[in-house]
């Protein structure tokens, strides 16, 4: 009798087992530990300006008045985008690679954009990547917060992802309604791809990382590459584009858009 | 004797146990999180989304809900999630070709059904939500249906007391952020399971659930000749096609996400769960009845160019067939899960 009961208590704890229940949730917090070799002890930070510009000048938002490489006059109303996915490279291959590295860029709250990075292993750097936008995998992860907070209005809403890029304005020779120019550059999938990584050249000089210093890199980001090359944009003809093939040949054309024009260490 | 007792307990118990492994309607309202615990039937597939990143609570679950039917969402206050997706017809807007958003604007696609979302990978018809908890951003913003802004949103509930108090119970944070809203809204939307239709219940028991004889005919016929797109147990594959609708496209679908060519005029195939009750049919709403369907399948497929091969010359279909794949259809309807109390408004 007794083997019975347990027999039974056995099968009714089993049952329980077998239930599925989503409640037991696992939360995965663990990243990979990318940029802390356990032999590195020493680190150094780098204060990271990006600076809008058209050409030689400041970009002001509705006042500046800019002339594309075609001679097309324009004001810009909004100048947004994403930078994304920093990664600073040493001479021997080994990298930093900031974590959460994800920042929008808007010129409304100022024409200068200031990041930090920290617990840079100290050394000498020769390189810089990133990208310009969003990678495929955080657009398509569900609701993101922070600099991905879709209610900053970077996020479209029904062909979903962000939008890496959006300028826009007016230009006299823009045949689009009000002769605006709107420009939003998105889509991670083929054909359309819209992601670019940039690597900007460190030229002659190096970043040093060393501890308890702050270097500083300021980079260039001119409005004015975007309109002209490799393909030349005249407004006449192509005034707007949201993803597809003009904003294809536009996130084309952005790969030269930034400079680095100084480092100081 | 004692012992005797004591079998019979566990006995008791035991079947009890099974009995709550299966999605049995809750007619009662939210109490404890074990009323809110998911389970569904061993031949659905893994779910796409599980929840791993947006633990599901019993405040989280009730919070999405009254945000599901709070109309704060939408720019006049006027139109909620729920105003298009209603429960009795499983979620989608009853008897509505498009739904009326704010200011009485009419959509352009049919309002869907919402249920067993954990298992879907792209949203709208055309598929260009491609993450349940972004999904909602679409209805929100749009200019016909709530045509408010994320932002605003944010600082509408941010405003009330209400939901300050129920976001940090959920989120243990003292502000209220779109993601936090969004993770809410899955944590409801998210719980909608559409498994005990009478097909479930004849899948999983089919002398005690047995089949008419039209329907089991209407079982076979679907098999052979349906279930290819709208394959089970989910009733889609998940794909999207041209389903002979039109020769030209006034609405070009898939090819508005993806820019490609041969994607014109294709749309999501939809599940047929709960097809009885979300009329009418199509993207646009063309159809009314069930047979006006199977008709156009049987004799009204147009031609075009990115067509489906599978459908080129239509799907065969007599009239007993017809009335028989009816039946089958309507087996697909689940009253448990559209009178299941913890979704009720």
């Amino acid at each position: 009798m007794k083997q019975f009961i347990k027999f039974f208590t056995l099968l009714f704890l089993l049952n329980f087992l077998s239930c599925k229940k989503d409640s037991e949730l696992k939360s995965d917090t663990q990243d990979p530990a990318i940029n802390t070799p356990v032999d590195v002890a020493k680190y150094g930070s780098v204060t990271i300006n990006f600076n809008n510009k058209a050409g030689s000048e400041v970009l002001k938002l509705n006042t500046g008045n800019y002339a594309n490489a075609n001679g097309d006059s324009f004001t810009v109303s909004k100048f947004k985008y994403y930078i994304s996915n920093i990664v600073l490279k040493k001479a021997d291959g080994t990298t930093f690679v900031e974590r959460e590295s994800y920042h929008l860029i808007d010129n409304s709250k100022g024409d200068k954009y200031s990041l930090s990075l920290d617990s840079v292993p100290v050394g000498t750097y020769n390189g810089i990547s990133f990208i310009l936008g969003v990678d495929s995998t955080r657009n398509t992860s569900g609701a993101q917060t922070g600099a991905l907070d879709p209610a900053y209005g970077m996020f479209w809403t029904w062909n979903q992802g962000y939008i890496f890029l959006m300028l826009e304005g007016y230009s006299p020779n823009s045949v689009g309604f009000n002769n605006a120019i709107v420009f939003h550059l998105g889509g991670f999938t083929q054909p359309y791809n819209c992601i670019r990584k940039i690597e900007p050249s460190f030229g002659t000089s190096d970043l040093i990382m060393s501890e308890n210093k702050v270097s500083k890199m300021e980079i260039k980001t001119d409005i004015l590459e975007m309109f002209e090359s490799p393909s030349l944009i005249k407004f006449a003809q192509t005034s707007e584009g949201m993803g597809g093939p003009i904003a294809v040949t536009i996130a084309n054309n952005c790969v030269n858009m930034f400079s680095i024009t100084s480092i100081e260490n | 004797m004692i012992a005797r007792r004591l079998i019979y307990c566990i006995l008791v118990f035991w079947g009890f146990n099974i009995v709550s492994c299966k999605i049995d309607s809750k007619v009662k309202p939210i109490v404890t999180e074990d009323d809110i615990v998911l389970s569904w039937p061993d031949y659905f597939p893994t779910p796409v989304y599980n929840f791993e990143e947006n633990p599901r609570t019993k405040e989280g679950f009730l919070l999405g809900k009254k945000l599901f039917y709070d109309p704060l969402l939408s720019r006049d206050n006027t139109i909620s999630c729920g105003s298009c997706h209603q429960q009795f017809v499983a979620f989608a807007h009853s008897d509505h070709k498009f739904s009326h958003g704010i200011d009485n604007l009419l959509g352009v696609r049919n309002s869907p059904v919402l249920f067993n979302l954990m298992w879907q990978k792209e949203f709208f018809w055309d598929g260009g939500s491609k993450h349940i908890e972004v999904q909602p951003i679409g209805p929100i913003t749009n200019p016909v249906e709530m045509d408010e802004t994320l932002e605003n949103v944010i600082a509408k509930l941010s405003n009330r007391a209400d939901y300050r108090s129920l976001f940090k119970s959920v989120f243990n944070s003292d502000s209220i952020t779109s993601q936090q809203m969004l993770k809410a809204l899955v944590q409801f939307m998210g719980s909608f399971i559409s498994a005990t239709s009478r097909y479930d219940k004849y899948l999983q028991d089919q002398s005690n659930h047995p089949f008419s004889t039209d329907e089991k005919a209407g079982l076979t016929i679907f098999e052979q000749k349906c279930g290819n797109c709208h394959a089970p147990p989910l009733f889609t594959d998940n794909s999207y096609r041209n389903n002979g609708l039109d020769e030209t496209f006034k609405d070009s679908g898939r090819f508005r996400i993806t820019n490609i060519n041969s994607d014109m005029g294709k749309f999501k195939v939809p599940t047929l769960r709960n097809i009885e009750l979300s009329y009418p049919y199509m993207h646009d709403g063309r159809f009314e009845t069930l047979e006006q369907v199977l008709s156009h399948y049987s004799n009204g497929v147009k031609q075009s160019g990115t067509l489906d091969p599978t459908l080129s010359g239509g799907i065969a279909l007599s009239a007993t067939e017809k009335t028989q794949l009816v039946a089958f259809l309507k087996t697909l309807t689940d009253i448990e899960f559209t009178k299941d109390e913890r979704f009720k408004e």
